[in-house]
């Protein structure tokens, strides 16, 4: 009792808002003993420190104030009708038949399974019904149900990436034949071609559960990624040091100091093409450089340039030849 | 005296607003939100610990405005009727959340803010207060971060939340106890390096 009493001065006192009677009371009690002085000490100075703290938001106004307009020009001053005019009538029949049409089309819309296939050679890009966005590659494919109104759940096949609009209520989930990857507003990279050895989760921003089917489940940060053994039927966390896993959705490439052999394994996704080393020294050659949009010939051209190199293809085959790299 | 004259203009003011909106002139709304926008969100925001959330909410208290704005009553004190409304949803939504059925919502939520408070902030120190800000009761913390951060007296704050004086004040004396437990640790460690 005596210690809730005392915390209550202490905190009127670093407010500003003591009286005199309940000063000379601190004060006393702060002679008292070397224990109160202590307590004092530490609470001013958690007041202080808490202070300075940064608890600005500095958020963007004009969006802000753009979403209120929007939500509230919906009711802007409608003008009045006459009663019974003839545009009046043309107007009522117009709605019901709005109505009508609106009511038909959420009845056969309801719960409607929905499936997106990317055959074509360039990234698909489809908005879901919460406006969260997604990035198919070739050949992935998504399918979902039309309403997002209990939970968001995905299947995906394939690679693709997401941006995930932050609904708490509400996780965003992403199943693939091994992986569950839950969130509730990221964005993060998914490969999961059903048949390969391997499946990843790479996380771009925000935080991502990943779990599989096996009751296995880890937590991943930004930079982070999971990747699943299907051999092993294991799921392990690492860095990510793949730059180039959303090459296929922005069209650039970026090698800081990357091995050959890790270079070479991007072309080999980007161009889906095969590329051969001729001698094992070129696999620690290091590779700095950054393509836009680029073609297979202008890589291939920059890179014998660099290492010292030369090349030839054949029906999509490339070869690097040369004596390799010194360490 | 010079004060409580600047509190009857503003009193004022807010009053001439909120007349605009009862009249549906949309500028009264944008008048109320360039000048309480930002407090009510960072208000919110002591709450839920969520920026996009806090804003969310924010925006949503102009639009409840708008939509009322005929059968809007008297309002003496608007910036105190803006906070409560925006205090009610803010502890509606981490209630919401709590009570969400789904156990990963609720993990994922919670994950997010206790490792991750606030900002980023460079410093440890400043990074250890906001865990321990982020560990306190959302009441208490709303209340404490309204006497710390905006500047209000305990009085202000009483009024704005309609309690009294007195709990405003066990309130932030909580939270002073609450924190000092949780920094313990840290502050053992820095009286370590002052005295030698």
């Amino acid at each position: 009792m005596q210690s809730e009493r005392i915390y209550l001065i202490i905190s009127r006192s670093l407010s500003d808002e003591i009286s005199a009677e309940e000063r000379q009371e601190l004060e006393r009690w702060i002679e008292a003993s070397s224990e109160n002085r202590q307590l004092f000490t530490e609470l001013t100075g958690i007041w202080n420190l808490s202070g300075k703290m940064n608890m600005d938001l500095a958020s963007d106004t004009q969006k802000a104030w753009k979403r209120i307009a929007e939500k509230t020009s919906e009711d802007q001053p409608k003008h009045i009708l006459h009663p019974y005019s003839y545009l009046y009538k043309v107007a009522a029949s117009l709605l019901v038949l709005v109505f009508a049409g609106t009511l038909l089309f959420l009845i056969l819309n309801r719960s409607e399974e929905y499936f997106h296939e990317n055959l074509s050679n360039t990234p698909e890009h489809v908005i879901l019904p919460d406006s969260s966005e997604v990035w198919l590659n070739q050949n992935a494919s998504l399918r979902y149900s039309g309403d997002f109104r209990q939970d968001r759940h995905l299947r995906l096949t394939g690679e693709a990436f997401f941006e995930v609009k932050r609904d708490v209520s509400r996780p965003f989930t992403v199943e693939t034949n091994a992986m569950l990857t839950s969130v509730l507003g990221t964005s993060f990279f998914i490969k999961a071609q059903p048949q390969s050895p391997q499946q990843e989760v790479i996380v771009t921003t925000g935080k991502v559960q990943v779990s599989t089917n096996g009751q296995q489940s880890i937590i991943l940060e930004p930079g982070t990624k999971a990747t699943y053994h299907r051999e092993t039927g294991s799921l392990l966390k690492a860095t990510n040091e793949d730059s180039n896993y959303l090459a296929w959705k922005e069209r650039k490439l970026h090698f800081r100091n990357a091995p050959l052999s890790r270079v070479v394994g991007s072309l080999e996704e980007y161009f889906q093409v095969d590329i051969e080393l001729e001698h094992p020294g070129l696999r620690d050659c290091q590779v700095t450089s950054d393509f836009n949009d680029p073609s297979i010939e202008e890589v291939m051209q920059v890179l014998s340039l660099a290492l010292d190199i030369t090349y030839t293809s054949q029906n999509g085959q490339y070869l690097l030849q040369g004596a390799g790299c010194k360490q | 005296m010079r004060k409580a004259r600047l509190f009857v203009d503003v009193q004022h003011d807010d009053q001439h607003i909120l007349n605009q909106i009862r009249e549906n002139q949309s500028q009264g709304l944008q008048q109320l939100f360039e000048k309480y926008y930002h407090f009510l969100a960072r208000t919110a925001s002591y709450i839920t610990q969520d920026k996009e959330v806090a804003e969310d909410l924010s925006q949503e208290v102009f639009v409840k405005i708008w939509e009322g704005r005929y059968t809007l009553g008297q309002v003496e004190n608007v910036k105190a009727y803006l906070t409560r409304m925006v205090k009610n949803s803010a502890l509606d939504h981490i209630k919401a959340v709590r009570s969400t059925s789904s156990k990963l919502a609720q993990f994922l939520y919670f994950e997010d803010h206790i490792t991750e408070p606030a900002e980023p902030q460079t410093e440890d120190l400043k990074r250890e207060i906001a865990s321990a800000l982020s560990k306190l009761p959302p009441k208490c913390r709303l209340i404490f971060s309204m006497n710390r951060f905006e500047g209000l007296t305990n009085e202000e704050i009483a009024s704005y939340f309609d309690i009294s004086k007195r709990t405003v004040e066990t309130q932030v004396s909580k939270a002073l106890k609450l924190l000092r437990s949780e920094l313990k640790h840290l502050w053992n460690q820095y009286l370590l390096t002052i005295i030698p």
